[in-house]
């Protein structure tokens, strides 16, 4: 950190929030609050006499409240830059002004108490975002009595006590008497790997750190008792297993279960623990003078707004979506954005280091290369077609199409930004947006291809590129069987497909047809596929106005590893297409003729009814 | 707000809290776990 400090092309803004995002890879603007400190940064040597004049106590959030800091202080020590600032909030100085003891103790006169919050503007090419994590609170865990008993601690709490330069200087004592324990217990995946109370997933660094913890309270006090309760003990990373073998040479006891009540006697403040022992299917009990809870990782606090302003999807548990889990891990959906760290997922210092360098080699290639490559595959405008209506700037997931609606300037794709779902060229009313490889012209030939013989026994599924098509590859590598009715039209985004490839394929006379993407929340196209089930929904009222069954209009979400379930839907698709009489078809084919004359009568264009003839 | 579901592969009807912010959610069968999932408004059947 002091490195990134002192680097003359790194500038460090500390105590800033981004407020703003605008623009595109290679040109964002970011509007940065940089909130005041009340401290001249340069000119504070850190003399600590601001702080020790300070008549102000509150509790140090950095060592986790078991030691006080003051009003002027420094958050942690090796806080970069190493100045001092002013918590407002609890300062006197701040309304009105009754103490001013550091500004008169300040040799160098760095202290400023009307200092103000300042906006910065900032034009970049490259944004990696790498917000850390915060832990797992374990209050709603009421029966390890982290609220209520003094010697519950967690990991994180527990870190500083072990910790040099930690409010005990590193000597291991338990909070209520101040005593060295000797019997220690530690809980593991509290908040984790749970349904019901905490997230669902592995925190992934939890099981190494109590093995540490356990190695380095082995170092100091060899005599300590220490017991681990775990579900599972993953070591999975190198020399993990190794460290593991050696705290269990060292004599911690690691214990299959986890403990269903942690009490306290009141009188020595020492703690019960009862557990089922699943591997000897025992209930043990265990007499401990301090347990750590070992608390998961999530998603910083703030992490939600941040997403929102520079558009970032995040998965269900909260972190940020990657563009590609396997083959670009590093990079936003958003070009030109990157994620270092536990934005992304829970990881270890090394794990996070490894991402943070290739974070940084991303970025540092695109700016050495001032040139962006683009996808061919990108939409582009029709101006004479364009109302300037704004929906596909309303829909596009990336922000790449700017529309003036009042000045009726027509809209314009940033090409540079656009990733080329198509979700725009769907939702244009005036067929104003061509999808360069993907055009309506292309589709509909397919359309037309895969039903010029005995469309009625067939099922068209239109799938997206990244998952539900990779998801039939998948079904065909694993030799899985499924009808052979099928026909698949691969497009780049279920977002792309257009209502009238749906109509088109029953008028061609398609008992069935499939719309089918990444599941909600995994979209190669941050949110695009919210759109294909807007449509879908529109659709089927459509199709219900036109006495055409809506149930011949299927919609699934299907990943690139659910073959079997790919497999699966198509043998549903098909038992549906059996029950599709010819009578149907055929009254859904006239349905549509009609629909297609009466919206051409209404618009008085036929050009916008009829799709364009290949 | 409760909204009447149906699922397009199974037929089985249901309601469930939906808000304005789920209507983007993925929606689930709990028969047969389709996505084919109609939000249907009151009228309809
Ligand atoms: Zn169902």
């Amino acid at each position: 950190m002091t490195d990134a400090g002192r680097h003359p092309r790194i500038k460090l803004m500390t105590l800033s929030e981004v407020e703003e995002v605008s623009g595109y890879i290679g040109n964002f603007r970011v509007k940065v609050r940089q909130r005041a400190r009340y401290v001249n940064e340069k000119e504070c040597t850190a003399c600590a006499k601001c702080a020790e004049v300070c008549p102000v106590v509150v509790p140090d959030e950095f060592q986790q409240g078991f030691s006080s800091r003051k009003a002027a202080y420094i958050p942690h020590p090796q806080a970069v830059p190493s100045a001092y600032l002013i918590d407002m909030e609890h300062c006197l100085g701040n309304n009105p002004v009754a103490c001013n003891k550091c500004m008169d103790a300040c040799e160098k006169q760095c202290i400023n108490l009307n200092m103000e919050d300042s906006q910065v503007e900032l034009n970049v090419g490259a944004i990696i975002v790498a917000t850390g994590m915060a832990v797992y609170d374990p209050t709603a865990l009421d029966e390890y009595g982290y609220t209520r008993f003094e010697n519950v601690v967690t990991t994180l709490e527990f870190e500083r006590l072990i910790c040099g330069s930690g409010p005990t200087d590193g000597h291991l004592v338990r909070p209520s008497d101040r005593q060295v324990p000797r019997r220690i217990g530690f809980i593991q995946c509290v908040g984790s790997r749970t349904q019901n109370r905490g997230n669902p997933y592995c925190s992934n660094v939890c099981c190494m750190n109590t093995v540490k913890d356990t190695l380095l309270i082995k170092e100091h006090y060899p005599d300590a008792e220490i017991y681990v309760f775990y579900m599972d003990l993953r070591a999975f990373g190198k020399g993990f297993e190794d460290l593991l073998n050696r705290s269990r040479e060292a004599g911690v006891h690691y214990i299959r279960g986890l403990p269903g009540m942690v009490t306290e006697d009141a009188e020595t403040r020492n703690l019960r623990l009862k557990v089922e022992n699943t591997t000897t299917a025992r209930l043990e009990e265990y007499d401990l003078d301090m347990v750590v809870l070992s608390v998961g990782l999530q998603p910083a606090e703030d992490l939600k707004s941040l997403a929102s302003r520079l558009n970032l999807s995040q998965t269900s548990d909260g972190f940020v979506q990657e563009s590609h889990p396997k083959l670009r891990p590093v990079d936003a959906p958003t070009p030109g954005i990157y994620f270092a760290g536990c934005v992304e997922s829970p990881k270890d210092v090394k794990d996070s280091v490894t991402q943070a360098g290739a974070a940084a080699a991303r970025s540092a290639i695109l700016l050495n290369a001032g040139v962006v490559k683009s996808e061919a595959i990108k939409a582009v405008v029709d101006q004479a077609r364009c109302t300037s209506c704004g929906v596909c700037a309303r829909v596009c997931p990336y922000g790449a199409i700017r529309v003036d609606v009042k000045a009726k300037t027509g809209a314009q794709v940033i090409t540079a930004a656009c990733a080329g779902c198509g979700t725009c060229a769907a939702e244009c009313r005036f067929d104003a947006i061509t999808m360069q490889h993907f055009t309506d012209a292309q589709v509909l030939a397919q359309v037309d291809a895969a039903l010029e013989e005995k469309p009625e026994e067939k099922v068209l599924a239109f799938l997206c590129n990244w998952c539900s098509y990779a998801g039939g590859d998948l079904a065909g590598t694993s030799r899985l069987k499924y009808p052979a009715s099928t026909r698949f039209i691969r497009v780049m985004c279920s977002g792309r497909v257009d209502e009238s490839f749906i109509l088109r394929a029953f008028e061609k006379g398609a008992p069935v047809v499939l719309l089918s993407g990444c599941h909600i929340g995994d979209c190669h196209y941050i949110s695009a596929n919210h759109w294909t089930m807007r449509r879908a929904d529109r659709m089927w009222d459509r199709l219900e106005e036109m006495g055409i069954r809506p149930e011949r209009l299927q919609l699934e979400w299907i990943s690139s590893a659910e073959g079997a379930r790919f497999a699966d839907v198509m043998r549903g698709l098909e038992e549906i297409r059996q029950k599709v009489t010819p009578q149907e078809i055929e009254q859904g084919k006239k349905a549509i003729a009609e629909y297609r004359s009466r919206k051409a009568k209404d618009a008085g264009k036929e050009k916008e009814a009829e799709p364009a003839e290949v | 707000m409760e909204q009447k579901l149906k699922c397009l592969r199974c037929g089985y009807e249901y309601t469930a809290r939906m808000e304005a912010k789920d209507i983007a959610a993925e929606r689930v069968c709990p028969r047969c776990q389709s996505n084919s999932v109609r939000r249907l408004s009151s009228e309809k059947k």
